[in-house]
C-alpha cells in the first residue's frame, strides 16, 4: 500500500501508452510490428491501471489493547526500541481488564492481550478471535497468600479471602480450594482492588488474598504465606495475544510484525536485561505505583516478572499442539462454559488458533 | 502515410481526447482529495476540541477527588481512531494522566513529543483553548485549559492545568488519497477503453478508407487509370470523398477515351476527305497533308512532309499572307475560326496550274501557330458554272417578270380583303352598339319619365291651386302618353333586336283579365261603352307563360277597341283552341262595335309603323307600333294574330298563345265545387252582356235566365212565382233604357212574392254611383263590371250563405287603400272601410308646425292622430290610450325622444309599440342611437308624405292579423309587375301598402332594394328584383 504514492508519480506519463505515439523512424516501421507495439502499449497501460486498482488500501494502524501485565511489557519494549511502528501498530494502554475486554467486544480494538479465560469470555460474545501467540505463562506469579498461621489450605474454611483479579484469581482460588477439598461456599470471597486487598490484609479484614506479582511480593513482605500458586497449574494461566480474524485477514503482515516484535523484544530482554529494564522502567513503575513512594531500583521493578514465564516461539509448537497443555486447558474451559450455557458448543482447537506467525519447524 | 508526419488521425485524436480527459479527471480527483482533507481537518479540530473539553471537565472533577475514573476514561478515549495522544498536565507542567501510562508524573516537556511550553503557558495564562496544526496538516494538537484544584499542602505557581489532545489524520488522509486514486484509475481505464474503441473506429472507418483512397490516387497518378473503384464506405465525408474520387477518375477515363475516339474520327475524316487539307506551321512548312490534298498536287503525302508550302503554289499566286507572313495575323486565331475563303491557284507536280477554293483557319496548339488550308479543286466546276450561268441569265429574266405580275395581283386582293373586313367589323360594331343603345335607352328614358310622372303625381296631391292642378294634370297626361309611346318604341326595338325574352311563370288567366278590365274599364265607362268578359269554362285558371306580355297584347287590343269605338260594347273572350298534354293554346279575342276596317286596311295592319289610315292616325293618335308589337309578342308566345272586320261593323282582333299547362292548373270554373243551385235571372239590355253573364252562371252551375229589360223581368218573375220556380237572385244592370236597375229593384221589392230574391246590381260606374246604389235599401250587393266568374261565384255563394263566409274579406284588412286590383273586394266594402279608422297614431314633437303636417297627412290616410309636445306628455298618453304607432321627435324639452322611448319600452303595454323617430339629423350615428334606444324606424325631416305613408303603412298593423297573406302574393306580384311595366307612379303607394307581404316574400335585403329603386323611380330595376324573386305558387 505504500507503493501508491510512488506510483502516483509514474502515472503522469505512462510509458506503455507513450510507446503507441510512434516515434518517428527514418525507415518505415513494419506495419505488423507497429501494430504489435501499439497493442503492447495498450495492454501495458491497462495493466498499470488494473494494478493501481488492485493495490490494497492504506490500513488503519492495528490497535492492540493492553493492560498492566508483565507479559504485555515486551510489546512496549518493542515499541521503545522501534520494532513496532506507530503507523502500523498502536498499543492502547488500558487500566482495567474490563475496559480491555469491553473495547475488544465493541470492535474498537483489533487485537488484545487477554488471559485465556478472558479470551473465552470474549468468544462467548460471538467474537471471532484467534490466538496468534502466547505472551506469558503464569508460573508462580499468581498465588494464594494467607496470614501467617494459616499455612494449610484446609484452614481457610470459613475465612475471608480477597480476590484481586476476578478471572485469573478465581482460577487460582478454585484450584487451591479443590486441592484443599474445600467447596467454594465454604469460604467468604471478597472482590477488591490490589490496594484495597493490601490495606485490608494489613488491617486484618481478610485472611487470605489471591493476587499476582508484583503484589504477591508485597504480601510476602507483609509476612503472608504462599499457600498455593500457579506453579500448581502449569500452562493454565496464559496471557495470549488474540487478534480478530477480520484483522488477521486484512493485515496479516502487521500481525506478523507485531508477534515478531514481541519475541525480538523478549530476545533483547534476555540479551540485555538491565538495558531493557531501563527502557521498560517507566511502565514497570506502574505495576508498583500504588505503593511506590520512592524511586525504585531496576531490580525492584523487575520483580514484576517474578513467576512469569515467556514461551518463546519455539516453545509454542509443543504448547499449542493438539492434546498439549493448551489444548487440555482450553477444552476444560470451554466445557465449563458450555455447561454454564455461556457457550453453545466447544470449538475445535484449530478454530482458536492462527499459527501462521509462528516460526516454521 | 509516408510524409514524415508522425501523428495519424487514428492515434492523435483519441490520444488528445484521452489526455484532455485524463487531465480533467486528475484535476477533479486532486480537487476532491484536497477538499476532503480540509474537511477532515476541520472535523478533527471540532472532534478534538470536544474531546479535550470533555477530558478537561473530567480533569477538573478528578483534581477534586480520585483520578481513577478520569484515568480509565482517558485510556478509553485514547483508543479512538484518530487520537494520537491525550495528556492531562498540571500547573507545574507535569503529566497527571496520559494515554501513555508511563508518562504520569513526568514533565510534559520531556515526554510529549514536539511539546511547546510557550503554547501551554499561553493556554494557561489566557485560559483560552489553542489549536495547532502540523505543517503537513496531518496532525492537530488541541490544548484546553482546566481549573486545577491543588491539594493544600502543595504550592503551585499556576492555578490552571491543561489537557492536550493530539489527533493524527494520517491514516484517513492516506485512505482518502488511495480511494481517490483508485477512482481515478478506474475512470482512466474506462476512458482508455473508450478511446481504444474510438481509435479502432477511426482506423476502420476513416484512416483505412483514406489510405485506400491515397493509394488509388497514387496509382492513378502513376498509371493513369484505376483498376477498380475505391470502396465507398466510412463516415459520410469519407464516403463522399471516395465517391467523388471514383466519379472523377471515371470521368477522366471517359474523357480520355472520347478524346482518343474523337482524334481517330478526326483523322479518318481528314484521310477520307475529298478536299485537300494542308496544315502549315508559321514558317509555312507543311506539317500535315491528307491523301486527297497530295493527290491534288500529284504527290503522295509522304512526299510533301515538311516541305515548304510555296512549292505547291505558282509564285505569282501566292496569297498575300504567304508572301508577307506578317499579314497572316489578319486571320483570327482559334481552331474554329475559318479565315477568308478565297480562290487560289496551285501547281501540280507536272507543272499544271489549277484553281482551287481555299479556306484558311488558324489555330494555336501547344504554343505553335498553325494554319490549315482546305482546298477544293474547282477546275471542273468552274467550267460547268460558266455554262449554267449563261442559261440562267435568260431564265431569270422571265421568272422575274412573272413574279412581279403575280405580286401585283396579290396586293390588290389583299387590299380588297382588308376593306371587306373593315366593313364587316363596322357593321358588327353598329349592330352591337344598337343593341347596347337599346338596352341603355330602356333604362335611361324610362327612369326620368317615371320620375316626371311620379313627381307630378306627388305634386298633384300637394297642391290645391286649381290652375296648378290643371297644369300638373296635363303634364301627367302628356307624360303618360309619352311614356306609352316610348315603351312601344322600346318594346318594338327590343323585339327587332331579339332582345326580348319571355318569362315562364305560373300565372292566373283571371288575374290577367282583371288587370285588363281594371285598365280598360275606366276608359270604356268614360266613353259609355260596355265591357264584357267571356271566358270559356274549359280555360284553365293557371297556365305557365309570361302574364305581362299576354296582358300587353290584350291591353293593346283593348285600347284600340276603346279608341276606335264611339258607342256599343267591347267584348273580350277567351277560349281553348287546342289542348295538349303539356300545352294549351288559348285564343283571345277582343270584339268592338267601332268603325271597322276595310279589307285594304286589314291588309296593312300588324305591319310596323303602319296604321289603318294616316288620317286615323292624326285623329286617334298612336305610333302605329301597337299591333306590330302584338304580332311579335304573339309570335314569341307561339301564336298568331288576326283581325276580322268589316267597315262600319266593328272589328274582332284576336291572337293565340301557346302556354304551358300549370301542374296546379284547373279550369277557372270547376262545377264540382259549387254547392248552390239557385235560379238566377239576368236583366240586361245589352245582349252580349246578357249572354256572357248567363253562360257564366250556367258554367257555375246556376240555372240562369236572361231578359233584356225591366218589364220583361217583372213578367218572368211573376210567371216563375206562379210556376213555383222562383228566382233566388236577380242580377240587374244599373243602366237600362226605360226602367233602370234601381227602379226595377224597387218594383221587385213591391211585388207580392212568396220569397224575395236577392238583388245584385251590376254596374260599370264610378264610386259615386255605386255608393248611391248601395245605399239604396233594395239592393243586396253591387258587382262591378266586367264581371268575372270567380267574383261572381264568390258573391253569390256569400249571399246565398253557402260559400266562403262574408268574413273571408277580413284577410283584406291589411289592405289599407282601395285596391281595384283585388278581385274579391267589392267597392262597397272598400268604401265602407275607407270610412273607418285605420289606427291611432301618437305624434310627438315640440314644433307645432310639424305636428300639424303630421296630423293632416295621417288623417288624410285614415288614421286618428293624437299629439304630444314632449316626451313626458307622450309617456302619459301611451299610459292611457292604446296606439298603433308613435312618431317621435328626437330633440324636445322636458324629455327628449330617446329618453321617452326608453321609458316607454319599460312599460309592458308598450313593449311592442312601433316607435318611429322623426328627426332632422340624418347621420348614421343618430340612426344607431334611435335603434339602440328601442325605436323601430327612422324618418328624416322635412317629412316626405310618401315616405311617411310608407313607414306608417309598414308599421301600423291592425292587431287582428299581422301575418301577411302569402296566398295573395301572385295577385300582388302580378299587379306590381303591371304597374311597374306601365310606369304608373301609383306603384309606390301600392308597394308601400303591400310592404309586409313584399318583405316576407322577397326577404329584407331585396325588399329594401326594391323600395329604394321605387324611391328612385327606377321601375326597371324594381321589376327586375321582382322577377328575380320569382313567382310564388299559390298555396
Amino acid at each position: 500500500m505504500r507503493e501508491v504514492p510512488e506510483r502516483s508519480v509514474s502515472w503522469a506519463l505512462p510509458v506503455p501508452l507513450g510507446a503507441s505515439l510512434g516515434v518517428p523512424d527514418a525507415a518505415p516501421v513494419c506495419p505488423r510490428r507497429r501494430r504489435v507495439l501499439r497493442l503492447a502499449g495498450v495492454v501495458g497501460g491497462l495493466s498499470w491501471l488494473g494494478g493501481l486498482a488492485g493495490c490494497a488500501a492504506p490500513q488503519q494502524p492495528l490497535k492492540v489493547g493492553t493492560v498492566l501485565h508483565p507479559a504485555c511489557e515486551f510489546l512496549f519494549l518493542g515499541r521503545e526500541t522501534g520494532l513496532l511502528q506507530a503507523r502500523e501498530t498502536r498499543l492502547v494502554e488500558l487500566l482495567s481488564r474490563a475496559d480491555n475486554m469491553r473495547l475488544v467486544e465493541e470492535g474498537a480494538l483489533d487485537a488484545a492481550v487477554l488471559s485465556l479465560d478472558e479470551f473465552f469470555i470474549c468468544r462467548t460474545q460471538r467474537l471471532d478471535l484467534r490466538i496468534v501467540a502466547v505472551l506469558g505463562v503464569s508460573d508462580g506469579a499468581d498465588a494464594l497468600m494467607t496470614r501467617p498461621g494459616l499455612s494449610r489450605p484446609e484452614q481457610l474454611r470459613g475465612r475471608r479471602i480477597a480476590v484481586v483479579d476476578p478471572s485469573t484469581g478465581m482460577v487460582v482460588l478454585e484450584a487451591a480450594l479443590a486441592a484443599a477439598s474445600l467447596r467454594q461456599d465454604e469460604v467468604m470471597r471478597v472482590s477488591v482492588t490490589a490496594e484495597q486487598a493490601l490495606a485490608q490484609f494489613r488491617a486484618g479484614g481478610v485472611d487470605a488474598v489471591v493476587a499476582a506479582e508484583p503484589w504477591v511480593s508485597q504480601f510476602e513482605a507483609l509476612g503472608a504465606e504462599r499457600v498455593f500458586d500457579s506453579t500448581r497449574l502449569p500452562d493454565r494461566l496464559l496471557r495470549v495475544l488474540a487478534v480478530r480474524s477480520q484483522s488477521l485477514q486484512a493485515q496479516p503482515e502487521t500481525v506478523r510484525r507485531l508477534v515478531t516484535a514481541h519475541w525480538n523484544a523478549v530476545d533483547q530482554f534476555q540479551r540485555d536485561p538491565q538495558g531493557a529494564c531501563r527502557l521498560m522502567a517507566p511502565r514497570l513503575r506502574l505495576h508498583h505505583e500504588p505503593f511506590l513512594l520512592q524511586e525504585p531500583s531496576i531490580e525492584q521493578l523487575a520483580l514484576s516478572f517474578r513467576g512469569q514465564r515467556l514461551p518463546l516461539a519455539a516453545a509454542h509448537r509443543a504448547l499449542l499442539r493438539p492434546g498439549g497443555p493448551f489444548d487440555v486447558a482450553q477444552q476444560a474451559l470451554q466445557q465449563g462454559l458450555v455447561a454454564r450455557r455461556q457457550l453453545q458448543r466447544v470449538a475445535p482447537l484449530q478454530d482458536l488458533l492462527d499459527t501462521r506467525f509462528l516460526p516454521q519447524a | 502515410m509516408r510524409t514524415g508526419r508522425v501523428f495519424t488521425l487514428q492515434v492523435a485524436l483519441p490520444l488528445a481526447l484521452m489526455a484532455v480527459l485524463a487531465l480533467a479527471l486528475v484535476m477533479a480527483t486532486l480537487d476532491s482529495f484536497y477538499r476532503f482533507q480540509a474537511d477532515l481537518l476541520r472535523e478533527a479540530r471540532r472532534d478534538g476540541m470536544a474531546l479535550a473539553s470533555e477530558i478537561a471537565r473530567s480533569a477538573e472533577r478528578a483534581s477534586l477527588g480520585t483520578q481513577s475514573t478520569l484515568a480509565s476514561d482517558l485510556t478509553l478515549e485514547a483508543a479512538g481512531d484518530n487520537v494520537g495522544l491525550i495528556a492531562v498536565i498540571d500547573p507545574d507542567g507535569s503529566v497527571v494522566l496520559a494515554s501513555r501510562l508511563a508518562w504520569r508524573g513526568e514533565p510534559a516537556a520531556k515526554v510529549i513529543p514536539d511539546f511547546d511550553d510557550a503554547l501551554l503557558q499561553r493556554v494557561v495564562a489566557r485560559y483560552a483553548r489553542e489549536v495547532q496544526e502540523s505543517a503537513d496538516s496531518r496532525r492537530v494538537r488541541i490544548v484546553v485549559p482546566y481549573d486545577y484544584h491543588s491539594p493544600e499542602d502543595r504550592v503551585h505557581n499556576l492555578a490552571q492545568g491543561a489537557v492536550l489532545v493530539d489527533l493524527d489524520l494520517t491514516h484517513q488522509i492516506e485512505a482518502s488519497r488511495h480511494e481517490s486514486l483508485l477512482h481515478l484509475a478506474r475512470q482512466i481505464a474506462m476512458s482508455a477503453v473508450v478511446m481504444l474503441v474510438l481509435a479502432w473506429l477511426m482506423r476502420s472507418r476513416v484512416t483505412r478508407p483514406l489510405a485506400r483512397l491515397e493509394q488509388a490516387s497514387l496509382d492513378f497518378a502513376a498509371h493513369g487509370e484505376v483498376l477498380e473503384p475505391v470502396p465507398v464506405d466510412g463516415p459520410r465525408e469519407v464516403a463522399e470523398l471516395a465517391r467523388n474520387f471514383n466519379e472523377m477518375t471515371a470521368r477522366i477515363q471517359q474523357a480520355r477515351q472520347e478524346l482518343q475516339a474523337s482524334a481517330a474520327r478526326h483523322t479518318a475524316v481528314v484521310e477520307a476527305a475529298t478536299d485537300g487539307i494542308i496544315t502549315v506551321d508559321d514558317a509555312f512548312r507543311i506539317r500535315m497533308i491528307n491523301p486527297a490534298g497530295a493527290k491534288m498536287f500529284g504527290y503522295t503525302p509522304s512526299d510533301l512532309a515538311a516541305r515548304p508550302l510555296s512549292e505547291l503554289l505558282p509564285e505569282n499566286h501566292w496569297p498575300l499572307h504567304l508572301r508577307h507572313p506578317e499579314h497572316a495575323d489578319g486571320l483570327e486565331p482559334g481552331p474554329a475560326v475559318v479565315g477568308v475563303p478565297s480562290l487560289v491557284r496551285g501547281v501540280r507536280s507536272d507543272g499544271e496550274v489549277f484553281a482551287a477554293d481555299a479556306s484558311f483557319s488558324r489555330m494555336r496548339t501547344q504554343g505553335e501557330d498553325l494554319v490549315t488550308v482546305i482546298l477544293r479543286d474547282v477546275t471542273q466546276r468552274q467550267r460547268a458554272e460558266q455554262a449554267y450561268r449563261e442559261l440562267n441569265d435568260s431564265l431569270e429574266l422571265r421568272v422575274l417578270q412573272r413574279t412581279a405580275d403575280l405580286a401585283q395581283a396579290n396586293e390588290r386582293l389583299k387590299a380588297q380583303e382588308g376593306e371587306l373586313r373593315e366593313a364587316k367589323e363596322r357593321a358588327e360594331d353598329a349592330s352591337r352598339m344598337k343593341g347596347d343603345f337599346l338596352a341603355n335607352m330602356s333604362h335611361e328614358i324610362r327612369t326620368p319619365m317615371n320620375a316626371i310622372v311620379g313627381m307630378t303625381h306627388l305634386a298633384l296631391r300637394g297642391t290645391q291651386d286649381a290652375r296648378l292642378l290643371d297644369y300638373l294634370q296635363k303634364i301627367q297626361q302628356s307624360s303618360r302618353h309619352l311614356l306609352g309611346i316610348i315603351d312601344d318604341i322600346l318594346d318594338f326595338s327590343k323585339i327587332e333586336a331579339d332582345k326580348l325574352s319571355l318569362e315562364l311563370i305560373d300565372f292566373s288567366i283571371a288575374t290577367v283579365l282583371d288587370n285588363f278590365s281594371n285598365l280598360i274599364s275606366d276608359r270604356a265607362q268614360a266613353k259609355g261603352l260596355e265591357l264584357i268578359l267571356e271566358v270559356a269554362p274549359d280555360v284553365p285558371d293557371f297556365v305557365v307563360g309570361d302574364p305581362l306580355r299576354l296582358g300587353q297584347v290584350l291591353i293593346n287590343y283593348g285600347n284600340n277597341a276603346v279608341k276606335f269605338t264611339a258607342q256599343g260594347e267591347i267584348q273580350v273572350s277567351v277560349s281553348v283552341q287546342q289542348l295538349q298534354a303539356e300545352h294549351v293554346t288559348l285564343r283571345f279575342a277582343v270584339r268592338d262595335t267601332g268603325i271597322g276596317l276595310s279589307p285594304e286596311q286589314v291588309g296593312q295592319l300588324f305591319q310596323s309603323f303602319q296604321q289603318a289610315d294616316t288620317s286615323t292616325s292624326r285623329r286617334y293618335g298612336g305610333t302605329g307600333l301597337g299591333l306590330a308589337i302584338a304580332r311579335k309578342l304573339a309570335g314569341l308566345m307561339g301564336g298568331e294574330v288576326g283581325v276580322i272586320s268589316r267597315q262600319g261593323e266593328g272589328s274582332t282582333f284576336w291572337f293565340t298563345a301557346r302556354l304551358g299547362r300549370s301542374l296546379g292548373a284547373r279550369p277557372m270554373l270547376k262545377p264540382g265545387l259549387r254547392k248552390v243551385e239557385a235560379r238566377v235571372l239576368v236583366v240586361d239590355d245589352n245582349a252580349s252582356a246578357r249572354q256572357v253573364l248567363t253562360e257564366m252562371l250556367h258554367g257555375l252551375g246556376f240555372q240562369a235566365e236572361a231578359v233584356d229589360g225591366g218589364a220583361a223581368a217583372l213578367e218572368v218573375l211573376e210567371r216563375a212565382e206562379q210556376q213555383a220556380t222562383p228566382f233566388e237572385v236577380l242580377m240587374l244592370d244599373l243602366r237600362m233604357p226605360g226602367m233602370d236597375g234601381l227602379e226595377l229593384a224597387r218594383r221587385v221589392r213591391q211585388m207580392p212574392l212568396l220569397r224575395q230574391p236577392m238583388l245584385v246590381l251590376v254596374t260599370g260606374l264610378g264610386p259615386d254611383e255605386v255608393m248611391a246604389a248601395e245605399s239604396a235599401a233594395e239592393i243586396d250587393a253591387v258587382l262591378l263590371k266586367p264581371v268575372n266568374p270567380s267574383q261572381l261565384l264568390d258573391r253569390l255563394q256569400t249571399m246565398l250563405g253557402s260559400g266562403p263566409s262574408a268574413g273571408a274579406a277580413d284577410g283584406l284588412g291589411a289592405e289599407p287603400a282601395p285596391t281595384p286590383a283585388d278581385p274579391s273586394v267589392t267597392p262597397a266594402q272598400v268604401l265602407r272601410r275607407a270610412g273607418t279608422t285605420r289606427g291611432r297614431i301618437l305624434a310627438v314633437d315640440d314644433n307645432e308646425v310639424n305636428l300639424q303636417i303630421a296630423r293632416e297627412l295621417l288623417r288624410g290616410q285614415g288614421f286618428e292622430v293624437d299629439v304630444a309636445q314632449d316626451g313626458q306628455q307622450a309617456l302619459e298618453l301611451v299610459g292611457r290610450q292604446t296606439y298603433h304607432l308613435v312618431l317621435m321627435d328626437m330633440q324636445m324639452p322636458v324629455m327628449d325622444g330617446l329618453a321617452a322611448t326608453r321609458a316607454m319600452r319599460l312599460l309592458p303595454r308598450c313593449a311592442r309599440l312601433p316607435i318611429v323617430a322623426m328627426t332632422a339629423n340624418a347621420m348614421e350615428k343618430d340612426r344607431q342611437d334611435c335603434l339602440q334606444a328601442g325605436m323601430n324606424d327612422f324618418l328624416t325631416k322635412p317629412i316626405d308624405p310618401a315616405r311617411l305613408a310608407a313607414v306608417v303603412q309598414s308599421w301600423v298593423v291592425p292587431t287582428s292579423d299581422q301575418a301577411a297573406d302569402l296566398g295573395s302574393w301572385p295577385v300582388v306580384a302580378a299587379r306590381l309587375r303591371q304597374l311597374l311595366s306601365e310606369g304608373d307612379p301609383d306603384v309606390i303607394d301600392w308597394a308601400a301598402a303591400q310592404e309586409p307581404l313584399v318583405r316576407q316574400v322577397l326577404g329584407g335585403a331585396v325588399a329594401e332594394a326594391f323600395k329604394d329603386s321605387l324611391r328612385r323611380f327606377d321601375f326597371d330595376e324594381a321589376l327586375g328584383l321582382l322577377q328575380d324573386a320569382g313567382p310564388r305558387p299559390v298555396p
